[in-house]
């Protein structure tokens, strides 16, 4: 499983509702503050075999990423 | 007991929102944003069921643009003091309650500076004064969009209109009008509305929204603490809504309101007005016919302010209450909207009619200040 880090709940739980909606098992998780180098932070785990059309339904829905963790490095 | 003090906030409250407070007390007794356990979870999921519905309902480009306050005063301090400092200027609306009046002294008294103008009315009228009174330093325009004491509405669109042609940030005063009244904060060109929870919304006491528009790039923040994200940073997070909620959100309270705005959607806006004004246009209109009592405000809508003559207001609302009618007298947190109304001095009794009173509700307050009238001229 790939994970993509959020700014926020909020935006993990919209981008969660997103993916949801187009059959993509996805389920928000705490990352690792020291991933981050900003602290507490929020993800949205998806199936990496499903990364890019994950990557377009984020990206429709506004919804910003940092780092995709668990599948080599990428984001906005 | 007759209940018609819904402009300080509604009452009864429906029974789905007395069911979801309870329910979220029970069942989602975690922190939002704070963690991933499932009680956790269920409260943050409650935060953004009810983010989803306030942007649905008030036309916001998204969840993310809703942020809980602890109510409509603490949005609109947020929204006017964030959006200007010392050397800056903004427009105030005379009839402002001193939810968003005392906040412009406040950055005032900082070295900002102010107007007063008066802006509800004739759309043509107001782009008019707003012309002549904005100046390259003006910051903010601060509309009442339907003040505490009066039933004027702001035409929100055409000064939204202005706003945007002239870069300046619209913050909208919506304590009277949410719930009853169509708003669209991306139509109307709105950056900031203020909303209370617990009004027009049905919702508990203890929460608030502060809905962004979405070219409104984000203000200084008033309030800094836990965010539950980027906490190795100093200050709050730069993106909405977690930037304006420092601390715990007030769960319970918005798992009502969310329940709240469902009831409003479900009944409809329109409707919603159109009840309170015939009721009050029926009290107004009984109101009138006595002897010794003025009635101030005319224009359609949920409120009645009047008189009695010789009588102080509070000295009104006392009797009311002897006989079982709930209404607030005084100057109602507005001194500036009683001094356009002519109430400046001991201000006036107010009735104001919500989506639960009947026409039997509005003849009890005319039955009662007939006779409390009578009384008093004897």
């Amino acid at each position: 499983m790939c994970v993509a880090t959020v700014a926020s709940m909020t935006l993990a739980m919209k981008g969660k509702s997103a993916l949801s909606a187009r059959k993509i098992e996805a389920e928000i998780v705490g990352v690792d503050p020291a991933l981050t180098k900003k602290g507490c932070a929020y993800g949205i785990r998806f199936p990496c075999a499903r990364r890019g059309e994950t990557e377009r339904i984020l990206r429709q829905h506004g919804i910003a990423w940092g780092t995709i963790l668990g599948g080599g490095s990428g984001g906005t | 007991m007759i209940y018609l003090d819904h402009a300080a906030t509604s009452y009864p409250k429906p029974p789905d929102v007395l069911r979801a407070v309870a329910r979220c007390m029970r069942e989602c007794g975690g922190n939002p944003g704070r963690g991933t356990h499932r009680l956790a979870m269920r409260a943050a999921e409650t935060l953004y069921e009810c983010r989803r519905e306030a942007a649905e309902y008030f036309g916001a480009a998204g969840p993310e643009r809703v942020a809980f306050t602890m109510n409509a005063t603490y949005a609109l301090n947020m929204a006017i003091k964030g959006a200007a400092g010392a050397g800056d200027h903004l427009l105030l609306d005379r009839m402002a309650h001193n939810s968003s009046a005392r906040p412009v002294f406040a950055l005032a008294d900082a070295g900002a500076s102010y107007d007063l103008a008066e802006l509800s009315g004739d759309p043509e009228r107001i782009r008019e004064e707003l012309e002549h009174k904005c100046r390259p330093q003006t910051r903010a325009v601060i509309v009442t969009h339907v003040p505490n004491v009066a039933n004027r509405e702001a035409p929100l669109a055409a000064i939204g209109a202005f706003c945007r042609r002239r870069g300046i940030t619209l913050i909208v005063d919506a304590a009277q009008s949410a719930g009853s009244h169509p708003i669209s904060v991306e139509k109307d060109g709105i950056d900031v509305l203020c909303v209370p929870g617990h009004k027009g919304l049905l919702g508990p006491q203890g929460c608030g929204m502060m809905i962004l528009g979405e070219r409104y790039a984000g203000g200084k923040t008033i309030l800094e603490g836990g965010s539950g994200v980027r906490s190795e940073e100093r200050g709050m997070p730069d993106s909405p809504p977690e930037r304006y909620e420092a601390g715990t959100p007030p769960t319970p309270a918005v798992a009502g309101l969310l329940e709240g705005i469902r009831a409003v959607r479900r009944y409809g806006t329109e409707r919603v007005l159109a009840h309170e004004s015939a009721l009050a246009a029926a009290a107004a209109d009984a109101l009138r016919a006595l002897d010794g009592v003025r009635v101030r405000e005319d224009a359609p809508g949920a409120i009645v302010l009047f008189e009695v003559e010789g009588m102080p207001s509070p000295a009104v609302g006392e009797e009311l209450d002897r006989r079982g009618i709930c209404v607030r007298a005084g100057l109602h947190c507005a001194p500036l909207a009683h001094r356009v109304l002519g109430t400046g001095k001991s201000g006036a009794v107010r009735a104001s009619f919500g989506i639960t009173n009947t026409e039997r509700d509005a003849r009890a307050l005319a039955d009662a200040v007939a006779e409390i009238a009578a009384r008093h001229g004897r």
